[in-house]
């Protein structure tokens, strides 16, 4: 765990030295950061606490109100924290960072299934690319159980929306989808229903033994 | 799946218990395994996709000296001109040092390029009538445009040229006369001049284009006729 003071502008100070605390395996525990001394500026308003279980996730997890007390003093003292821990928010500000850097390549397969999305409802999506019975190849696939995400809109920015399909009438497209897509999926975007390993045949391998050669290869990324 | 096809692309898990892993290089798959190099633990559950082993297309923002995390930005990153393909698209940190931040932790983003056809100079329509020529009202098939299209080059050529005297065909746009060009007697070729082009009318979409030969070599007619019109 780590903290930062921010600014009126949200502008962060440099982060505070990353304390490591151990927690009971049932991962439903509160912990109390104690003794906090706030950098002695003017002008600090709040906090951002940085909370992960693995190093390289230390993100921002919550927020907290600072009060301006004599000679730049700031309260409260101390910050509890529990959970539960978000995985993916904004990282910790470092000083090192000298850019950012985009890349991009071909995606072989994303899904199953991609196709446009022809209406939305309330907890419902429908599209005529699952409208139909499965191959009679695969007689018993469904798309329930898989997650349905949508990757491209074509004018506009693409939401960030994944749902998992709960049901699936297949003589009109129509999928139950949770979370609830309506007022975020538009008629139009472009969507895939995820690949995923069958439970009850499994289509994925378990990785091969690593030879001994092996171990110290990097794979191509 | 194809046998064999996979090997060499990436495995990457974007839900599940690998998530934030690097990805793995698949080194063998049959139509319904996949197998891969280093060991990554795949549940019942997971997704996860399997893209290119290379970044073609990677963007640098300048230094930054930005102390506002929540600050945006936008980043342009040229690709080719793509039509319905799906992209992977990540964003790394880069250190002082050049250090890039780690391929399994990135977040990424799949997204769908819609695209459209580009404008470049390249042929829209092409007309082939195969064999020694003769004349005819319809040579060809009549061929149909998906939208407009500003014509700025017809060139058509003859495989065996014409003797004794030319080639001569007018292309019919919804009918009409078009544009008419002769391919001179011995020659192999011919080109509409810049005059000629820019009378042009555009081409309507959904509207036969056509060509009709009104005349041929008097010795020889001339053989293997190919029309190009150009956007």
């Amino acid at each position: 765990m780590a903290i930062c003071a921010t600014d009126s502008n949200g502008l962060p100070s440099a982060p505070s030295n990353i304390t490591i605390i151990g927690t009971s395996a049932s991962g439903t525990d509160t912990f109390t950061l104690e003794d906090i001394t706030w950098p002695a500026v003017a002008g600090l308003v709040s906090y951002v606490s940085f909370v992960a279980t693995q190093d390289d996730l230390i993100c921002a997890q919550a927020t907290g109100t600072l009060t301006a007390g004599p000679s730049n003093t700031y309260t409260p003292g101390s910050i509890a924290f529990g959970g539960p821990v978000l995985r993916s928010t904004w990282a910790l500000p470092s000083p090192y960072v000298s850019k950012v850097r985009i890349k991009a390549k071909h995606e072989i397969h994303g899904g199953v299934i991609g196709g446009s999305i022809d209406s939305v409802s309330a907890g419902t999506l429908v599209t005529g690319y699952l409208q139909d019975a499965p191959a009679s190849t695969n007689p018993s696939w469904t798309p329930v159980g898989r997650i349905i995400s949508i990757i491209g809109r074509p004018e506009g920015d693409t939401p960030y929306f994944s749902a998992k399909v709960t049901s699936w009438d297949q003589t009109t497209g129509t999928l139950g989808v949770t979370p609830d897509p309506n007022g975020i999926v538009q008629e139009g975007d472009c969507s895939f229903c995820g690949l995923l390993p069958m439970p009850q045949t499994p289509r994925i391998r378990p990785p091969l033994p690593i030879p001994a050669a092996r171990t110290t290869s990097i794979p191509t990324a | 799946m194809t046998p064999g096809a996979e090997v060499g692309n990436l495995i990457r898990v974007i839900q599940g218990v690998s998530r934030g892993t690097t990805p793995v290089k698949i080194v063998a798959n049959t139509a319904t395994t996949l197998t891969w190099d280093l060991p990554m633990v795949i549940n019942p559950g997971d997704v996860w996709i399997i893209k290119e082993p290379t970044w073609p297309y990677s963007c640098d923002t300048t230094s930054l000296d930005n102390g506002n995390p929540l600050a945006v930005t936008t980043i342009n990153m040229p690709t080719n001109n793509f039509v319905d393909e799906t992209l992977v698209i990540v964003g790394f940190t880069v250190d002082v040092n050049g250090n890039e931040s780690p391929d399994g932790d990135a977040p990424i983003r799949e997204d769908w390029v819609f695209g459209a056809e580009g404008l470049s100079k390249v042929a829209g329509l092409v007309f082939q009538m195969q064999g020694t020529l003769g004349i005819e009202s319809n040579a060809a098939q009549p061929l149909y445009l998906n939208r407009p299209v500003t014509v700025g080059d017809v060139k058509a050529y003859v495989q065996s040229a014409p003797t004794g005297s030319g080639i001569r065909f007018t292309i019919y746009v919804g009918g009409a006369a078009w544009l008419t060009l002769t391919i001179p007697a011995g020659q192999t070729a011919v080109v509409a001049t810049p005059s000629q082009v820019a009378a042009l009318s555009q081409i309507p979409a959904n509207t036969a284009v056509s060509i009709g030969i009104t005349a041929v070599g008097s010795t020889f007619p001339g053989a293997d006729l190919s029309v190009f019109i150009y956007a």
